[in-house]
C-alpha cells in the first residue's frame, strides 16, 4: 500500500468518525412509532384520594413507553401475558377519559418498541424512551434477566420501573442495598411466597416426601433451592433433585427413578415445554403422584385444556381464582374479552398485573403530578384497594405477601382455584390427585 | 516536487480531520444527552468487535465465530470482579484473560483450517457458555450476576479509548511483520510456511491479539447490564454480527468495519423504531441488495464512485 493510499484510509477514517457522530446525532432527532389504544371499556380501580393542591400538568396525555419482545423467543409474553394486561388496563383507562392529575383527566398513549428479544436492544430502546423519546412513564421488559438489567437501567435515569413477567429472590438483595429506589416488583416468586405456601398445603395434607425437577436457570435453581428450604422446616424430605438443560426431549428415565422412589410430591420448577413433556411423560409412565406442582404455563387456561381431564388436582404456581373475589371475576371476564378466548387466561401473574397497573394509577392520582420521585414515595408509602386486594401495599417495594389473591392454585374441574392453608383459599386440596384418566 | 507537497497538503488535512473527529468524539459527553451516548457506545462497541475480527480474520481467511466467546468471558470477568477492583484493572483483566484463553484456543485449534476452524470457534461459544452454566449451578447455585453498573459517561469513555486502541492496533499489526505474513497465510498457507513463516505461531498470535479487544469491550458493556447469565454473555449474534457488519462495510482496509459497524448499527435503529413491523423484511432487503449488489462493502462502492470522479484515477484503498 502506498503512502498516499495510507493517509486516504486514515483521511476516510477520520471522516467515518464524524460520520459518526453525526448519524447518532440524528438517530437522536428522529420521530418514532407510536401505538396509541383506544379505549371501550369501564376502569375498574377507583379513587377518591385525588390531590387537587397540586397544579395540572400543562400536557394533554401521558405517554408511557416500553421496548417490550414483539418478536423473538420471548414475544409469548407479549402476547399472552404483561401483553394483553397493559393493553386492556390503558384501553379501560382512556374509556374511562384518562387518569385524574391534579383535576385534569389525562388519557394514556402508549410507545412500543420491539426489542426482539435481545437485552441489548433492550436496554438501548429503554434508554431511547427515556433519553429521547422522554416519555412520561415506563412499562418493564419481559423475563427476569431482563427485569434486573431494565431496573438498573431505569433507576439511573429516575424512572419508576414495576416488573412485569420477571422476579427472583436474588433481587431482594439489590432492593435492602437501597440502590434501586425507583423499582417496585409485583410478581410473587419462590420465597415470596410461593415455596411457603406449598410447603404449608403439603404439610396440612400429610405429605412426607417430595422429589424436584428443575430447569438448570435462575428460576429453576432458585425456586429448588427455597424448596428445599421451605419443605424441609416443614419436615418433608426432598428424595430426588435432579437438573435438566432446557432442552431436554425425554424424561423417562428421570420420572422412572422417581417412581421408584414414590415422593407424595413431585414438582417441576421448568418452563411450559418441560413441563408438557413431564405431564405426557408421567401420564405414558402411568405414574401418578400423590401431588404434583408444575411451574410456568401450569396456570394458564391452555395449559390446562391441553391435558383435559388429566389436569384435574394438578397444582400450579400461581395463583388467583376468578372465585377469589367479584373483581377477579370481572378481571377474567374482562380479560377473555379483550382476548377473544379464554385459552390464554394466565392464574399466576394476569391479575397481579393489572393490580399494579391500577395501583400505579391511584399513586399518580394521589401524588396529583407526574413527578417520579413523588409518584414513587406515594408507592411505597400507600395502600389502594385493586382488583387483587382491598388493601394493596408494597412492603420495601415489593407487594406485601397480605396482598396477593393467593400463592399456589389446583386445576378442579376445569377451573382455577387458589389451595393455599388460610383465607385465600377458595377450594379445598384435593389430595391425593385423581389417577390420570383411562387412555381413550 | 509538486507530488511531495501534495502529499504534505494531504497529510496535514487528513491529521486536521483525525484531530478534529477525535476531539468530537472525546467531548460529546459533554454536548450531548444520554441515548445518543447509548447509541454511540452500541456502534464503538460494535466497531471493537468488527475491527477485531478483521484483525485476524480479515488477511488470514480464517473465518472466527469465536468473538461472543471472548466477548462473553469479559462479561463474566466484569461480573466476578466489579466492584472489588477499579474500573480501569477490570478492562485489563479482561483483555489479558481473553488473550490467554484465545492463545490457548489458538494453539489447539489453529491447525485446522477452512470450514472446520469455523466450526470449532462456533462450537467454542456454546461449550464456554455451558462450562460457565454448569459452574454456576453447582457452585454458586443461581444462573447469573448482579455487576456494578458505571455511568454512561465512564463506559462511552471507556469504549471510546478501547476503540482508539483497536484501530490503532490493527493499524500496527497490519503494517507489522506479523500483519504481512498472516496476508501471505492468507493467500497461500503452504507457500508462506515455505518461506519460512512461522504460521502457526502467526495465527495463533494474531488471534490472541485480537481476542484483547472482544473482551475489554464485553468487560466495559457488561458494566451497562446491572444483571448478566450465560445466555447474555455468550449470545451468539455477538459472533454472527461483526462478520456482517465487516461484509457490509468492506474487508479491504480497516475503515470498512467501522463504517460497517456504524451503518448497520444505525440502519438496524431507525427501521426498528420507525417500521418496527417491517423492521426484518427492510432490513433483510438491505442485506441482500448490499451482498448483490456491493460485494466489496460500502466502502468498495464509495471508491468505485470516487475513480468515476476523478475519471479513473486511482481511489484510496
Amino acid at each position: 500500500m502506498s503512502q498516499k493510499a495510507r493517509w486516504g484510509n486514515l483521511a476516510i477514517l477520520s471522516m467515518v468518525l464524524v460520520a459518526l457522530v453525526s448519524l447518532a446525532v440524528l438517530a437522536g432527532c428522529g420521530d418514532s412509532t407510536t401505538t396509541t389504544t383506544a379505549g371501550t371499556t369501564a376502569t375498574t380501580a377507583g379513587t377518591d384520594t385525588t390531590d387537587t393542591t397540586m397544579a395540572p400538568p400543562e400536557q394533554d396525555k401521558i405517554v408511557i413507553g416500553a421496548a417490550r419482545p414483539l418478536s423473538g423467543g420471548l414475544s409469548v409474553f407479549e402476547g399472552n401475558n404483561f401483553g394483553p394486561s397493559y393493553k386492556l388496563w390503558v384501553e379501560d383507562v382512556n374509556a374511562a377519559g384518562g387518569i385524574n392529575v391534579a383535576g385534569k383527566m389525562l388519557p394514556i398513549e402508549l410507545k412500543i418498541y420491539d426489542d426482539q428479544s435481545d437485552l441489548d436492544t433492550s436496554m438501548r430502546l429503554l434508554s431511547k424512551l427515556m433519553e429521547e423519546d422522554k416519555v412520561d412513564f415506563v412499562l418493564a421488559p419481559a423475563s427476569t434477566a431482563f427485569l434486573f438489567a431494565a431496573a438498573g437501567v431505569a433507576n439511573a435515569n429516575k424512572y419508576i420501573m414495576m416488573s412485569a413477567e420477571g422476579g427472583a429472590t436474588s433481587l431482594e438483595k439489590e432492593l435492602q442495598k437501597g440502590t434501586l429506589p425507583y423499582f417496585f416488583q409485583g410478581l410473587n416468586y419462590s420465597n415470596h411466597d410461593q415455596m411457603p405456601a406449598w410447603a404449608d398445603i403439603l404439610k396440612e395434607a400429610g405429605a412426607k416426601t417430595a422429589a424436584v425437577v428443575y430447569l438448570d436457570d435462575l428460576h429453576g435453581i432458585e425456586y429448588q433451592a427455597q424448596a428445599a428450604v421451605f419443605l424441609s422446616a416443614a419436615g418433608i424430605e426432598i428424595v430426588q433433585s435432579t437438573p435438566i438443560p432446557g432442552d431436554i426431549k425425554d424424561m423417562t428415565s428421570i420420572l422412572k427413578q422417581i417412581q421408584d422412589k414414590d415422593p407424595d410430591a413431585v414438582a417441576f420448577f421448568a418452563y411450559p415445554g418441560q413441563n408438557i413433556l413431564a405431564m405426557q411423560t408421567m401420564m405414558q409412565l402411568d405414574y401418578s403422584p400423590r401431588a404434583v406442582l408444575i411451574g410456568p404455563g401450569g396456570a394458564s387456561q391452555w395449559f390446562a385444556n391441553m391435558f383435559g381431564d388429566a389436569i384435574d388436582g394438578v397444582m400450579f404456581e400461581g395463583a388467583w381464582s376468578a372465585n377469589s373475589s367479584p373483581e377477579a371475576k370481572a378481571y377474567e371476564e374482562s380479560l377473555t374479552q379483550f382476548m377473544g378466548s379464554s385459552d390464554n387466561v394466565d392464574h399466576w401473574g394476569a391479575l397481579i398485573y393489572r393490580s399494579q397497573l391500577e395501583f400505579f394509577q391511584q399513586a399518580i392520582e394521589k401524588a396529583g403530578t407526574l413527578d417520579q420521585d413523588v409518584i414513587a414515595e406515594v408507592m411505597r408509602t400507600s395502600h389502594f384497594p385493586t382488583s387483587m386486594s382491598s388493601d394493596t401495599f408494597y412492603t420495601n417495594q415489593i407487594f406485601d405477601r397480605t396482598s396477593y389473591a393467593g400463592q399456589i392454585g389446583q386445576w378442579q374441574g376445569g377451573v382455577a382455584e387458589v389451595i393455599d392453608v388460610g383465607d385465600k383459599r377458595t377450594a379445598a386440596p384435593i389430595y391425593p390427585k385423581p389417577a390420570w384418566p383411562a387412555a381413550q | 516536487m509538486m507530488k511531495a507537497k501534495q502529499m504534505t497538503r494531504d497529510k496535514g488535512i487528513t491529521l486536521a480531520l483525525l484531530a478534529v473527529a477525535f476531539l468530537i468524539l472525546a467531548l460529546l459527553p459533554q454536548i450531548t444527552s444520554g441515548y445518543i451516548l447509548t447509541l454511540l457506545i452500541d456502534i464503538l462497541k460494535f466497531a471493537v468487535l468488527t475491527v477485531g475480527w478483521v484483525i485476524f480474520s480479515g488477511p488470514s481467511g480464517y473465518m472466527s465465530l469465536a468473538t461472543a466467546a471472548f466477548y462473553g468471558l469479559g462479561f463474566y470477568i466484569a461480573a466476578v470482579f466489579s466492584g472489588s477492583i477499579p474500573f480501569s484493572l477490570l478492562i485489563l483483566l479482561a483483555g489479558v484473560s481473553s488473550f490467554v484463553v484465545a492463545l490457548g484456543v489458538g494453539a489447539l485449534t489453529l491447525r485446522l483450517r477452512g470450514v472446520y476452524f469455523t466450526i470449532f470457534t462456533f462450537a467454542l461459544v456454546l461449550l464456554v457458555q455451558n462450562v460457565v452454566l454448569e459452574v454456576e449451578r453447582v457452585v454458586t447455585q443461581t444462573r447469573g450476576r448482579f455487576v456494578e453498573t458505571v455511568s454512561t459517561e465512564g463506559v462511552y469513555y471507556a469504549i471510546f479509548i478501547v476503540f482508539v486502541l483497536t484501530v490503532v492496533s490493527a493499524v500496527l499489526i497490519r503494517r507489522s511483520r506479523y500483519g504481512l505474513a498472516l496476508q501471505s497465510i492468507g493467500e497461500h498457507e503452504e507457500a508462506a510456511a515455505h518461506s519460512g513463516i512461522n504460521v502457526v505461531w502467526t495465527k495463533v498470535l494474531t488471534f490472541a491479539s485480537s481476542a484483547v479487544f472482544m473482551g475489554m469491550a464485553g468487560a466495559i458493556i457488561a458494566t451497562r447490564r446491572t444483571y448478566i447469565d450465560p445466555y447474555i454473555a455468550f449470545n451468539l449474534n455477538t459472533s454472527f454480527l461483526p462478520v456482517l457488519m465487516a461484509m457490509f462495510g468492506g474487508m479491504g482496509n480497516l475503515v470498512g468495519p467501522v463504517l460497517g459497524a456504524a451503518l448497520f448499527t444505525y440502519i438496524g435503529e431507525i427501521l426498528l423504531t420507525r417500521f418496527p413491523d417491517l423492521y426484518m423484511l427492510l432490513f433483510g432487503v438491505v442485506l441482500i441488495l448490499s451482498m448483490l449488489f456491493m460485494p466489496n462493502g460500502i466502502l468498495g462502492l464509495a471508491q468505485g464512485i470516487w475513480r468515476k470522479m476523478k475519471g479513473g484515477g486511482r481511489a484510496p484503498a
